[in-house]
């Protein structure tokens, strides 16, 4: 116990976590202002806020995703290329060979796919809660970016694999794409680098994927938390549904 | 400033130093209850911490279990018969069945993220109080009229995933107009505002289409049973 | 609410309970990496060394082997990378021939050890070279469309390099590809890469002066019927369909050119004499009568209910004038030669049981018509050309790249029996192609179970594989054909039928005509020219008799003493006679060391498996014979006189030795 007291009064520890261990208020708000991280949050949380109905933290849970996604994608970055037929081949060194690779795949796989869902949950969420009423309106509008963000994230990850079912759902999607009146073709031929899919529409997607959109949502999350702790925390499921008067049809 | 109170207190305990709108239909002199607050750390800290890692607990479960999907080499000889999207653009390409590409590709999909972005600068969004909660009857027609409008376009096209769960939902807003239904679910249904009837619409309306294009689509995009095809 | 002491520690608890589960859950996947699969075959590889460990040093080999991927890669080819030897480890390492598998030694191929470095092993047994997992590297996962080949079919891979008819040391493929051509399956289909292929089927003109509708009716009905050999494969034709065909071909013009008409079905000719010029020509040198004979033409076993006696004459006297592509060469028939041999076939050789003829058939020109459209849409002139139809259209879809076409690919029809494989589809649609969709224009081929594995075998071959330019072995180019007169001489006696000049020509004769001139003596070519002696009492197909005049036989064999030389094999093997220690030592060499009696005859004495040695000296120079004796096989890998390894020194004195005996009196020097 000593050794630990005497751990936790050196200097360096001082130096590391500036406020004290004990369990005072005064030093669990100091550990959330203090924090460059945790300060995310204000120090003090509405009791309210916490019960899992106010917001069953699925914007908490979009932000994990996007860790996950990232973390996970900077390992398979390690052993992708992308090129024709190596990306595919990639994929298969993965599975056999690059230890744990399956499982970072895998991880990432179903992250995406959880993150697509978990985010249109959250608007969801936000608007039967009434959470984009002035001042928020701004921020709901930061968020339907965030989720077409996601989306975009999601849709240029699905080519990189170069199997079929990347290759032919990116196909079907430019497809719809080159309908746009006018500027189709050309909206097209801007996306994939040719006219047809093939390696400059894989290496478009990979920098798009892995550098421009999560740049973007990376800057697209920040300001959306950034609204989030300036216009007053989390809208939880205050005063839905107004009043409870008997209806009198 | 009308409508608006502004607080001088900075009392961090009970810290409204914004200010709050007030909504229609609400009393002016209302403020916006903060409630109690309790320090952040642990009481959130350690429920994200929780929840954070019951995500990537599941995730991982997934991930050891399932493997992601991965077919043969690209081929653009060999075309698969169906060609599926990524599933959340599903739903688009059921409405491509139906509606020429310009349509369901870039109309409709443009449509609905207008719709979404403008959310907060529309009026009826504003609204907290529930549909038959004001007077109803003329909304109630003009609502009856826009889905009778939707309805007849989309049957113009053989739409029927639109009309379907078009008017599931409408079926739901007009029962608190009818008596003979029972009281407490009037109530209850009474309570939700319009704007929430659209967005259930258009929900209802995305995952309808999605769980078609998922599900019970196969070969030449023919509706199959998957219990009897299987997934495609 | 609760109080807060207590929340908190209902929080912490959890907080507790979901970090141990964290923490275990991120443990899993590296144990699983750790425990791979191809761990334990090579832990048990490890084992097995063990136990067969006859040395410390072997013991200590096997202890040192580490659990570890071992792959061939092939960074120039696509970055290819074979992951086999992780569990197959035993598969270059001599003396596990016993060992079950995955540890068994690789059997011998053609290829070595080096050659598997250059291209793996997925090129030839297919499945997923890149996996480490038993499932996926044998393609059993439903992701991979290239699964393990089954080894019935594995030299299939053979032909995906050597792209060549023939494909040294895999009879099955080389069986494949032949049944592929003869069965004209190019008539249909386009073979990419097999666009060198010859038709065999005859022109359809004047088929109203060759044979009776009654007899192309029961042919289309089924050519098998007709002939078990037949080539043409069951068309599944309708009885109108039929009629319509027969009307169409009944009503084209008559030939030109020979007049088949000329000579009347009254003349008779001698049946005895017939006889003997059919003995003589050894027509069953390439054709077969009911059954016995080479095979490489017709069967005329029935052929005299097939055809009239008025063709029979014509195409005697000129076949050529029917069928200018035909293997059948000019024989020189006078024209009583002719009708006694056409008398004898005639009589000879017909179907008993057969119908009177039906002479008096008219063709329905509406009928014609059909059958016109039926003839283009049925693809029969794929393969048969006829006058007013367009030859050469390929009915079917092309055949690119079919034999590495994943089986989800591949339609199954109503065969909802057959195994999901690439291998039974083939069969199943060659066997029985209306089992998948009755209206299937794909006709039904009636071959025996090896000829249809070795047809899948040559299907299965027919890749879109890209194969390095450095690995291919192409089809060596035909070279020119023999030019001038006498080019036109071999042309119309067909002598590439069965002999090879610079690489074109049939397979039947044992050594290319290229070297004729260095191996025979120019008077004795030209006696066989114009009457042919049995050289090998053994086979079946001899040289044909063809009657070459005298005039035609001595330039032909001037020729072919002057150009046809090899200048490898020596002029003079003894410009000042065979000294007689070279005879006497080569007598001792030739029945002592190398025991040559055995096979071949030689002063009326020994075997008569191998040509008969009297007389050879008068027929063979002894430098051949020399050059022969030194490596029989360098000409043809099939050449049954055993390579001996005889040394330079041996083979002059046995050359010597031959000489003296079986050409006494005959001097070396021209």
């Amino acid at each position: 116990m000593s050794m630990l007291q005497r751990l936790t009064e050196s200097r360096v520890w001082r130096a590391l976590v500036r406020q004290g261990v004990s369990a005072t208020n005064r030093n669990r708000i100091l550990l959330v202002m203090d924090n460059v991280f945790l300060h995310l949050h204000s120090a003090k949380t509405r009791s309210r806020n916490l019960e899992l109905s106010s917001t069953y933290f699925l914007g908490a849970i979009s932000l994990v995703l996007f860790g996950i996604l990232t973390l996970s994608g900077l390992l398979l970055m390690l052993y992708y290329h992308p090129s024709v037929p190596q990306a595919y081949h990639d994929m298969k060194e993965l599975q056999f060979v690059v230890s744990n690779g399956l499982f970072l795949r895998n991880i990432h796989r179903w992250s995406a796919h959880a993150m697509v869902f978990i985010v249109f949950l959250h608007l969801l969420r936000v608007f039967y809660h009434k959470a984009y009423l002035p001042p928020r309106e701004f921020n709901w509008v930061v968020g339907v970016i965030l989720l077409l963000l996601t989306l975009g994230l999601s849709y240029t990850g699905y080519l990189l694999p170069w199997d079929q079912l990347a290759f032919w759902a990116v196909a079907v999607g430019t497809n719809m794409a080159e309908a746009t009146p006018l500027i189709g073709p050309k909206l097209r031929y801007l996306l994939l680098g040719g006219n047809a899919v093939g390696e400059n529409a894989l290496l478009r997607f990979y920098v798009l994927h892995c550098a421009l959109l999560p740049l973007a949502l990376a800057m697209g999350v920040a300001v959306h938390l950034w609204r989030v702790r300036k216009d007053g925390g989390v809208q939880g499921s205050s005063g839905r549904y107004g009043s409870r008067r008997q209806v009198k049809p | 400033m009308k409508g608006y109170e502004l607080q001088k207190d900075n009392n961090p305990k009970t810290t409204p130093k914004r200010v709050a709108l007030i909504v229609r239909g609400q009393s002016a002199r209302r403020v916006e209850d903060r409630g109690e607050t309790v320090p952040t750390a642990p009481n959130l800290l350690l429920r994200e911490i929780v929840i954070i890692q019951a995500c990537i607990i599941l995730l991982a479960v997934m991930a050891l279990l399932f493997d992601a999907p991965l077919e043969g080499i690209a081929d653009p000889r060999h075309t698969p018969n169906p060609a599926k999207a990524a599933w959340y653009f599903l739903g688009l390409q059921e409405l491509l069945h139906y509606f020429p590409p310009v349509v369901a590709g870039v109309l409709l999909p443009g449509l609905a993220v207008l719709g979404l972005a403008v959310v907060p600068f529309v009026r009826v969004n504003w609204e907290t109080v529930g549909f038959y909660e004001q007077r109803w009857r003329g909304r109630l027609l003009w609502v009856s009229l826009a889905v009778a409008l939707t309805c007849g376009v989309m049957a113009l096209y053989l739409a029927w995933p639109v009309i379907v769960p078009t008017l599931v939902v409408y079926g739901l807003l007009v029962l608190p107009a009818i008596p003979a239904v029972p009281e407490r679910l009037r109530a209850r249904l009474g309570r939700v505002p319009l704007a929430d009837w659209i967005m259930t619409w258009f929900v209802a309306e995305t995952v309808f289409l999605t769980l078609i294009g998922i599900l019970f689509r196969g070969p030449g995009w023919s509706w199959i049973w998957p219990w009897r095809a299987g997934l495609y | 609410m609760l109080n807060e002491k207590e929340s908190s520690n209902r929080l912490w608890r959890w907080f507790g309970v979901s970090s141990v589960l964290f923490l275990v859950v991120m443990a899993i996947s590296p144990l699983k990496d750790y425990f791979r699969e191809y761990r334990d075959y090579q832990k048990a590889y490890a084992d097995l060394l063990l136990d067969r460990a006859g040395s410390r040093k072997e013991v200590e080999e096997a202890k040192a082997l580490a659990v570890e991927i071992r792959q061939i890669w092939i960074p120039d080819w696509n970055n290819r990378v074979d992951r086999c030897i992780t569990c197959h480890q035993g598969v270059d390492r001599q003396g596990m021939e016993d060992v079950a598998q995955p540890f068994r030694s690789h059997p011998d191929t053609p290829h070595s050890g080096d050659d598997f470095q250059a291209f793996g092993c997925v090129i030839c047994h297919r499945g997923q070279g890149r996996a480490t997992t038993v499932a996926d590297a044998h393609g059993d996962s439903e992701d991979w469309d290239s699964p393990l080949l089954p080894a019935a079919y594995v030299e299939s891979s053979c032909g995906i390099c050597h792209l060549g008819k023939v494909v040294p040391e895999a009879s099955m493929i080389t069986e494949g590809r032949r049944l592929l051509e003869s069965s004209g399956c190019f008539g249909c289909h386009d073979f990419p890469g097999q666009r060198d292929w010859i038709g065999t089927a005859p022109r359809l003109d004047g088929l109203a002066e060759k044979t009776t509708p009654r007899w192309v009716r029961a042919w289309l009905r089924r050519p098998a019927d007709w002939s078990a050999e037949a080539a043409m494969p069951d068309f599944r034709l309708a009885d109108d369909e039929i009629d319509a065909l027969v009307a169409f071909l009944w009503s084209r013009p008559p030939l030109n050119g020979p007049g088949v008409t000329g000579i009347g079905e009254s003349s008779q000719g001698d049946y005895d004499r017939g006889r003997k010029i059919f003995r003589e020509s050894r027509c069953i040198s390439c054709h077969t009568v009911d059954g016995k004979g080479n095979g490489s033409a017709p069967e005329l076993e029935k052929i005299g209910s097939k055809v009239s006696r008025g063709w029979l004459m014509a195409y005697l006297s000129d076949p050529h004038a029917f069928q200018p592509e035909t293997a059948m060469p000019q024989f020189q028939f006078t024209g009583n030669d002719v009708l006694d041999l056409s008398a004898y076939m005639m009589e000879e050789f017909i179907e008993f049981g057969a119908e009177a003829q039906d002479d008096a058939y008219k063709p329905d020109p509406r009928a014609a018509e059909e059958g016109q459209k039926l003839f283009v849409n049925r693809g029969c002139s794929g393969c048969h050309a006829v006058q007013g139809v367009e030859q050469g259209m390929r009915i079917g879809p092309a055949l690119t790249g079919i034999g590495g076409k994943p089986a989800g690919m591949l339609d199954f029809g109503k065969r909802d029996d057959l195994p999901r494989t690439l291998p039974d589809w083939l069969r199943a649609k060659i066997a029985e192609p209306d089992s998948f969709r009755p209206d299937l224009k794909m006709p039904r081929f009636e071959f025996d179970d090896k000829d249809f594995e070795a047809v899948v075998t040559a299907l299965l071959a027919v890749s879109d594989e890209e194969i390095p330019p450095a690995l291919l072995i192409r089809a060596e180019p035909p070279g020119e054909p023999p030019a001038g007169r006498f080019g036109r001489l071999v042309s119309r006696y067909r002598c590439l039928a069965c002999h090879q000049v610079n690489g074109a020509g049939g397979d039947i004769s044992t050594a290319p005509l290229t070297a004729e001139g260095s191996k025979v003596r120019r008077e004795w070519l030209e006696q066989y020219l114009m009457l042919p002696t049995t050289i090998r009492p053994l086979l079946t197909d001899r040289m044909i008799h063809l009657r070459i005049p005298q005039e035609e036989a001595s330039f032909m064999a001037d020729y072919m003493e002057n150009v046809y030389v090899d200048d490898a094999i020596p002029e003079l093997l003894f410009p000042d006679g065979v000294p007689p220690e070279s005879v006497e030592r080569g007598r001792k060499l030739f029945y002592e060391r190398y025991g040559c009696q055995s096979c071949h005859m030689i002063d009326n004495q020994g075997g008569y498996y191998g040509p008969i040695l009297n007389g050879l000296g008068a027929r063979l120079k002894p430098g051949w014979t020399f050059w022969w004796l030194q490596g029989p096989q360098r000409w043809r890998a099939d050449v049954r006189c055993p390579d001996q390894g005889i040394p330079t020194e041996d083979a002059t004195d046995l050359a010597g030795f031959i000489e003296a005996v079986s050409n006494p009196g005959m001097e070396d020097a021209p």
